[in-house]
């Protein structure tokens, strides 16, 4: 008992720690690469690899399952407007990203692997009279990826992946609209889905000894055209002013790469690291446009820019059947302070996270790990966000949405595996 | 097995004492520099400007932004009104449609809701007090209007029998105090097409005295605001100009034809004296305008008013002196000439009174001359203007501001008071004030 209490504020104290990308990046595949900081791509050694790096396939013997699911509760308050520090917080809401993925070795060289996962996900809802409703209410998005990967074991200890995925993704944007000079608000309900989108990725990992392991993998852009509808309620005297009827919008989500080792220090210890590099300028501009030419288009700058995070893991061996997980990183955000809104957001990010790994069985283990990650308190002082009614050419005189964001998130992941 | 469940468990305890660590820095408000104001116990003494008054109505949700309760927020001190639920005080202009633009008397009435307040209202601005009712009115039978058949039951409501306004506000040993009063004094020959004595400027003089001698004496700060020119507000500068433009059309017509005070009793305004304001028609006048030309009489009997004597409803409505334009809806440029003289000599006697007793007094001719300017006035953001309705400064009634405009109106007090006594008190944010103009 002592032996355990010992281990774990040992993992605390030197890095336990965790992963929520900056953006809305979601990198929670797979408890255990959760309770590692999210430091896998060189060591993943379970089906999860479908999604970390293909190139780890091939390392894996038979058939290989693993399903799970991680439990997201983020909070965020912000407080402002300045000079006011009047707190408004985001309604809570929970979210439960599912994670599947299966591989098999079809031959000595060759193995294939597939799943379902969420890489990019979003949801934020603030009260409906809080004083940035007319920057956001509710918004969503969603994406369900369909990875199909195939890795080729080049040499014992050198292989390579490559793959396709399919995604689809529904979106959903509602705000209030300001009817001045005329009272009330209107509100915009924006939706839309994209039901195809592909993307590739690739891999590679290497084990140039027995206690060594480098690994990449690389996650191109996916281009989503959203199609769907607007329908906004308001004043029947101002119908015909409010948007209605189809709309489209585009988003790209970012390209990735991650590289990372992993070293063996004893036979009870492995330590892992990754550096992940998120190519977040593909996320310029938040654009809907209306089919109905008589209604303006929305176009808000976001200009994201390219971002990285870097991460940490450990992982203890107490024996054969169970492992303890430890990890710890930092996730710079990708969005400037100026372009910052309330329905994304965002701050330089430590995550930190613990775990266990648990073999039940000779081929059937279960891991659960804990994550929670804080967000760097961060004051807006140049935001270039409107928050109240103003008309166009008056944007340098508006009121900008300055304030104090406050953001910590709790996620807790479980996977259980099985191979035969 | 055990193992697995013991480090379950302490994966639970660490989770739990993490979850604990949400805080962050606590934020400070920023200080507050009142300079030398007090506003411990503030007062206003006025009448619908201060009353907050909007669309012909007085309403709790346009209560709310009386610019004296702004002021009130802005320096965080209590200010009690005499507040009533929607639709307020009968007669609520709202808006039907906008294309045509047209407008609706919503005939409801709300309800007093602060009528149990256990002292006398921060508030005492009332709709439609003079310069002497702030003296003498004690009720609606005492005011000054119920000498012309008019008792106004506001009195009653923010009055409530307990003393004047210059007795409720002396009782509440104020420390500060804004005092905006006399606009009726000249506005009621005004909007009346010239039909209502103004005030005379001796009277004014001995009156006003009164007040801030009596005022003086509480020993509170005083911002004083001046008389406002009404003439270019959306009331008296919406319905000639579209008439005029109407008549243009018309051929063979010359003008409107309209009945005046003094002789001969008939007098012509070409379309280009409605277009250039040299003639004036109110904005009760909109109704009658809509059927000019007509020669059934169809505006008297619409509106339930009996055709004057000496008219013969048979010929073309306001285009013929058989058939004017009825008097007290017109302002002609004798009357204008009046109204100004006499808003020159009320402003002369209260800002030499004021300069006597050492207060401050807000000129507002800046601030109306940029609303009527051709650019308008941008405040944080949202472009206000003297134009009816989309101007948004203005309510339906086209005298009383929007809830936005009752901001911009704070903040001169504001700035009067900071300049005055050195105080840093911040400026509304307009943009925050939401939306007035209230649809059916």
């Amino acid at each position: 008992m002592k032996k355990y209490v010992y281990i774990i504020l040992l993992i605390l104290g030197v890095c336990p720690s965790i992963i929520l990308a900056g953006g809305f990046q979601l990198n929670e595949h797979g408890a255990k690469p959760m309770g590692l900081g999210g430091a896998f791509t060189a060591i993943v050694n379970d089906a999860s690899a479908v999604y970390w790096n293909g190139a780890g396939l091939s390392y894996l013997e038979g058939t290989n399952f693993l399903i799970g699911a991680a439990i997201i509760a983020p909070s965020t308050s912000f407080r402002g407007v300045t000079p006011a520090i009047e707190k408004s917080t985001m309604k809570s809401q929970t979210f439960l990203p599912p994670h599947f993925f299966a591989s098999h070795k079809i031959s000595n060289d060759f193995s294939v692997g597939l799943g379902v996962s969420v890489p990019f996900g979003l949801g934020t809802k603030w009260r409906e009279d809080w004083m940035g409703r007319y920057l956001a209410v509710e918004t969503e998005l969603q994406t369900i990826s369909f990875p199909l990967v195939i890795s080729w074991a080049i040499l014992e200890n050198l292989s390579i992946s490559i793959g396709g995925s399919y995604s689809f993704a529904e979106v959903l944007i509602a705000q209030s609209n300001s009817q001045t000079p005329f009272a009330g608000d209107a509100f915009v309900h924006l939706e839309g889905d994209d039901k195809s989108a592909f993307g590739y990725n690739a891999g590679i990992m290497w084990k140039p000894s027995k206690d060594l392991s480098i690994g990449a993998a690389f996650k191109s852009e996916v281009d989503y055209t959203f199609e769907g509808t607007a329908t906004t309620t308001g004043a029947e005297q101002l119908a015909s002013l409010l948007p209605q009827g189809n709309i489209s919008a585009e988003l790209t989500t970012p390209m990735n790469i991650q590289g990372g080792i992993g070293y063996r220090v004893i036979e009870q210890l492995q330590l892992s690291a990754d550096f992940q590099w998120v190519g977040w300028s593909s996320y310029d501009v938040l654009a809907v446009d209306f089919e109905d030419p008589a209604y303006d288009d929305i176009s808000r700058p976001r200009d994201y820019e390219d971002t990285y995070a870097i991460r940490f893991g450990a992982e203890y061996f107490l024996d054969k059947q169970l492992a303890f997980l430890g990890g710890i990183y930092f996730d710079k955000m990708p969005v400037q302070p100026e372009y910052l809104s309330p329905s994304l957001p965002d701050a330089d990010r430590m995550g930190f996270s613990i775990g266990v790994d648990a073999k039940i069985f000779e081929n059937f283990g279960v891991s659960g790990s804990y994550l929670f990650i804080r967000s760097s308190e961060l004051t807006v002082t140049n935001s270039r966000e409107i928050y109240t009614p103003y008309e166009e050419g008056n944007e340098e005189s508006a009121s900008k949405f300055n304030g104090t964001y406050n953001s910590s998130a709790s996620l807790l992941s479980f996977s259980l595996t099985y191979n035969f | 097995m055990k193992k697995i469940i013991i480090s379950l468990s302490l994966l639970s305890i660490i989770a739990l004492a993490v979850i604990g660590c949400e805080d962050y820095n606590d934020l400070t408000a920023p200080g507050l520099n009142l300079g030398s104001a007090d506003f411990t116990r503030f007062v206003s003494i006025g009448d619908s400007w201060t009353m907050g008054e909007q669309s012909s109505s007085i309403f709790e949700s346009a209560q709310m932004y009386s610019f004296g309760n702004l002021i009130a927020k802005q320096v965080g001190t209590t200010y009690a009104q005499a507040t009533f639920s929607e639709p307020g005080t009968a007669g609520r202009l709202e808006i039907v449609s906008l294309n045509p633009f047209t407008t609706y008397t919503n005939p409801e009435q709300g309800t007093p809701t602060n009528l149990t307040y256990p002292a006398p209202y921060n508030n005492l601005g009332i709709k439609g007090a003079f310069l002497v009712d702030v003296l003498n009115a004690r009720s609606a039978n005492t005011c000054y209007t119920a000498n012309f058949g008019s008792p106004n039951p506001l009195f009653n409501a923010v009055l409530r029998g307990l003393g004047t306004q210059l007795e409720l506000t002396i009782a509440q040993q104020p420390t500060f105090i804004t005092l905006w009063i006399g606009n009726n004094d000249i506005l009621a020959f005004a909007s009346r097409g010239g039909l209502f004595p103004p005030t005379d400027p001796a009277v004014f003089q001995t009156q006003y005295t009164q007040v801030l001698t009596a005022l003086n004496s509480t020993g509170a700060k005083i911002v004083i605001g001046s008389l406002p020119n009404a003439l270019a507000f959306p009331y008296f500068t919406t319905v000639g100009p579209s008439v005029g433009l109407k008549l243009q059309t018309i051929p063979g017509v010359q003008g409107l034809v309209y009945q005046t005070t003094g002789a001969p009793g008939i007098a012509l305004a070409v379309p280009t004296d409605l277009i250039n304001k040299t003639v004036l028609i109110t904005l009760s006048g909109s109704s009658a305008a809509n059927y000019i030309g007509d020669t059934n009489g169809t505006y008297y009997t619409v509106n339930g008013i009996p055709v004057p004597p000496g008219v013969n409803t048979a010929f073309p409505f306001g285009l013929t002196p058989e058939n004017p334009f009825p008097n007290n809806l017109v302002l002609d440029p004798t009357e204008i000439a009046a109204y100004l003289q006499l808003r020159t000599g009320y402003n002369q006697i209260i800002s030499g009174l004021a300069a006597s007793f050492n207060y401050s007094v807000i000129n507002w001719d800046d601030l109306f001359n940029s609303l009527a300017s051709t650019n308008g006035l941008p405040v944080n953001g949202i472009n206000f203007s003297a134009i009816y309705v989309t101007g948004n400064f203005f309510s339906l009634d086209g005298i009383n501001p929007t809830s936005q405009g009752y901001g911009i109106i704070a903040n001169e007090f504001i700035k009067a008071t900071n300049n005055k006594y050195s105080a840093s008190i911040p400026l509304v944010d307009v943009s925050t004030i939401p939306g007035s103009l209230v649809f059916k």
